[in-house]
C-alpha cells in the first residue's frame, strides 16, 4: 500500500486547527481530564495510602501519585483519540472538510495522533502540578516528565485513532476502553507494583506503554534515574513509530467519504 | 541526453498529453491555450462489481460554469468527489488547470474551492474562526486569513454575524458561510454539490447571486443541482447523468430544442423516463 507523502507543514496546521477549538473549551474540559485522577489520589492515594507503608522505596501516596500523572496523560490522549476522534470521522466529519484542502488524510491522523500528545502533555502537566503543591517532586529532572507525557499521549493517540477507525459504530469504543485502556490502567505499575503480582501478569505488564511511561515519570520525579531508563524511553519511541503506520494504512479505506 | 516521458490520455472528444515532470504528470498545453480550467477524461468508478459511474468526459473554461443533473444515486456527487480528489478514481482521469488531480492532489487543491452537499461546519467555532481555520490549511497566515475573511463574509453578507456561533445561523447563512470558507484561497474553480437544496426562495435568490458575481470575476463553477430554474440561471452548459452515465450534454439554452422539451426539467425528465410514466397516469386518472 502506498502512503501519501506528509508534510510538517500540513500536519502543523492540523495541530493548529485543534487548537482553536480546544482554546474555547479548555476551561470547561479541565474538570472532566483532571477528575478521575483526583477521585483515585483521594481514595486510594489519601485512604488506602494511610495503611499502605512504603512501596518501592516510596511513601504509597508518592507511588500512586506520580503513577497518575502517566494515566492521567494517557486517559487525555485516549478520550482526544477515541470520543472526540470519532466525532470529527464520521459526525462532524470535521476531517473530510479539511481534506477538501490540500491536507491529506494521513496528515491529519498524524496530526491528530500529535494533537492527542499535546492534550496529554496539557492535562498530565495539570497533574503533575498537583503533585508539586503536594511536595512529591524531588528533582530538577522532573522538568522534562511533560516530553514523556507527550511520547506516551501521541502513542495513545496513534493506538487511539487506530481503534476508532475501524470501529463499526461509536459504542464500538467503549469495547476498547474496558478491554485495553482500563487493563493498561490498572496494571502498569500505576497502583502497585508489578514485581507483587504473578509472573505471567508482570510479564504482561511490561509490554502495556504506560509501564514504561510510568517508571521514567516516577524515575525523573524523585531523581533517580539511570541507564536502564533509556531502554524505556527506547521502547516509547519504537512503538510510536511502529504503531504510527497502522492508522495511517487504513485510513483512506476506512474514511470513505 | 535525458528524455522527456510523456503519456497520452485519450477520452471520447479528444486526448490530453502529460509529461512527467519532479512535481508528477503534468498536463501540458492543451488546457492553458485553449482555457480550460478543469479536463475530465473517461471517468469511472467502481465499488466492487458495483458502477457507479462510468466513462464520464467534459470539459470546463475558465469563468464558464457546468451543472451536473441526475436523479439521487445517478453518480453526481462521486463525480465531484473524484475530481476534488477525496475519492480514488478507477478509471480516467482530471486536470485541474493543467494539474493532475491524480497525482498531484495537493497542488490541484489549492486552485478549487468546494461547496460540500453537507455544511460540515465546526460547530466549536464561530464564523470568523470556521473562515481562519480553513484558510490557515492553504498556508494563508493567520492576519492574511483575518483580512480575507472579513471581505468574503462581506461579500456573502455575513460580517456582521462574524462573531455569532454556528447554531445561531440559520440555513441560509450557514450555506453562504460554506460558500465564503470555500473561497478563502481565491480558487480559480468552484465546485459545489446541491449547494441551495433545502433552502427558502430568499436563500436562494441570495446564493444564485453571489454565485452571478464571482462567475463575472471569471471564477469558473462545476455544480451538481436538483432544481432546473437553478441550472437555466446559472449553468452555461450541463450534463445529465443516469445511472453513473452521461445520458444529455450541450448549452443549457440549446439543450430543450434538442430533445423536444420546454425547459431543463422536462428534458431532464424526459430522457430519465418520468414524462412518459407521468403522461400514462393522468390518462389513466384524469
Amino acid at each position: 500500500m502506498k502512503l501519501n507523502k506528509l508534510s510538517a507543514k500540513g500536519i502543523a496546521y492540523v495541530i493548529e486547527r485543534n487548537w482553536m477549538s480546544f482554546r474555547k473549551l479548555f476551561k470547561i474540559s479541565i474538570f472532566p481530564n483532571l477528575f478521575d485522577s483526583i477521585l483515585y489520589l483521594a481514595a486510594m492515594g489519601f485512604g488506602i495510602g494511610h495503611f499502605v507503608g512504603q512501596v518501592s522505596g516510596m511513601p504509597y501516596l508518592t507511588f500512586i501519585s506520580l503513577g497518575l500523572v502517566a494515566a492521567t496523560g494517557m486517559n487525555a490522549a485516549n478520550a482526544e483519540s477515541t470520543t472526540n476522534a470519532y466525532i470529527q470521522m464520521r459526525l462532524d466529519k470535521t476531517y473530510y472538510e479539511i481534506n477538501t484542502s490540500p491536507i491529506n488524510l494521513e496528515e491529519i491522523i498524524v496530526g491528530q495522533a500529535l494533537w492527542a500528545g499535546v492534550r496529554a502533555t496539557i492535562f498530565g502537566s495539570l497533574f503533575l502540578l498537583v503533585t508539586f503543591a503536594m511536595g512529591i517532586l524531588q528533582s530538577w529532572a522532573a522538568l522534562f516528565i511533560p516530553i514523556i507525557l507527550f511520547l506516551t499521549g501521541t502513542l495513545f493517540g496513534f493506538l487511539g485513532l487506530t481503534f476508532t477507525l475501524i470501529a463499526p459504530t461509536r459504542d464500538y469504543l467503549n469495547y476498547y476502553s474496558m478491554l485495553v485502556i482500563q487493563p493498561m490502567y490498572m496494571f502498569s505499575n500505576t497502583f502497585f507494583p508489578l514485581s507483587s503480582v504473578a509472573p505471567w501478569l508482570k510479564n504482561l505488564g511490561w509490554f502495556s506503554p504506560l509501564t514504561h511511561a510510568v517508571s521514567l515519570i516516577r524515575q525523573m520525579a524523585r531523581g533517580t534515574l539511570r541507564s536502564t531508563s533509556t531502554y524505556d524511553f527506547i521502547w516509547l519511541l519504537i512503538v510510536i513509530i511502529v504503531i504510527s503506520f497502522i492508522p495511517q494504512c487504513i485510513v483512506r479505506k476506512k474514511l470513505n467519504y | 541526453m535525458k528524455t522527456e516521458t510523456t503519456k497520452i490520455y485519450t477520452f471520447e472528444g479528444g486526448e490530453s498529453k502529460y509529461v512527467q515532470t519532479k512535481e508528477g504528470w503534468v498536463a501540458k498545453v492543451r488546457f492553458l491555450e485553449n482555457n480550460v480550467i478543469l479536463d475530465v477524461g473517461g471517468l469511472g468508478k467502481r465499488y466492487g462489481n458495483f458502477t457507479a459511474v462510468k466513462n464520464i468526459s467534459f470539459q470546463l473554461e475558465k469563468g464558464h460554469s457546468l451543472a451536473i443533473l441526475g436523479p439521487n444515486g445517478a453518480g453526481k456527487s462521486t463525480t465531484l468527489k473524484m475530481i476534488y480528489a477525496t475519492t480514488a478514481m478507477t478509471t480516467g482521469h482530471v486536470a485541474i488547470g493543467g494539474i493532475n488531480v491524480e497525482t498531484s492532489p495537493r497542488e490541484a487543491k489549492r486552485h478549487i474551492g468546494v461547496v460540500m452537499q453537507d455544511d460540515l461546519l465546526d460547530t466549536s467555532l464561530n464564523v470568523i474562526e470556521n473562515m481562519i481555520a480553513h484558510a490557515i490549511l492553504f498556508d494563508i497566515s493567520w492576519t492574511a486569513a483575518r483580512k480575507k475573511a472579513d471581505k468574503l463574509l462581506t461579500f456573502v453578507g455575513l460580517f456582521n454575524y462574524k462573531t455569532k456561533e454556528i447554531h445561531e445561523l440559520s440555513g441560509g447563512m450557514r450555506r453562504r458561510l460554506v460558500l465564503a470558507r470555500s473561497l478563502v484561497n481565491d480558487p480559480e474553480l468552484i465546485i459545489l454539490d446541491e449547494p441551495t437544496t433545502g433552502l427558502d426562495i430568499q436563500s436562494r435568490h441570495v446564493f444564485w447571486n453571489r454565485l452571478e458575481q464571482l462567475k463575472k470575476q471569471g471564477v469558473s463553477i462545476l455544480m451538481t443541482s436538483h432544481y432546473g430554474d437553478e441550472i437555466e440561471r446559472l449553468a452555461d452548459d450541463v450534463l445529465i447523468i443516469d445511472h453513473g452515465q452521461v445520458i444529455a450534454s450541450g448549452a443549457t439554452a440549446a439543450l430543450p430544442e434538442k430533445y423536444g422539451y420546454k425547459n431543463i426539467e422536462e428534458v431532464y425528465l424526459g430522457l430519465t423516463g418520468y414524462v412518459e410514466e407521468r403522461d400514462e397516469i393522468e390518462q389513466t386518472f384524469g
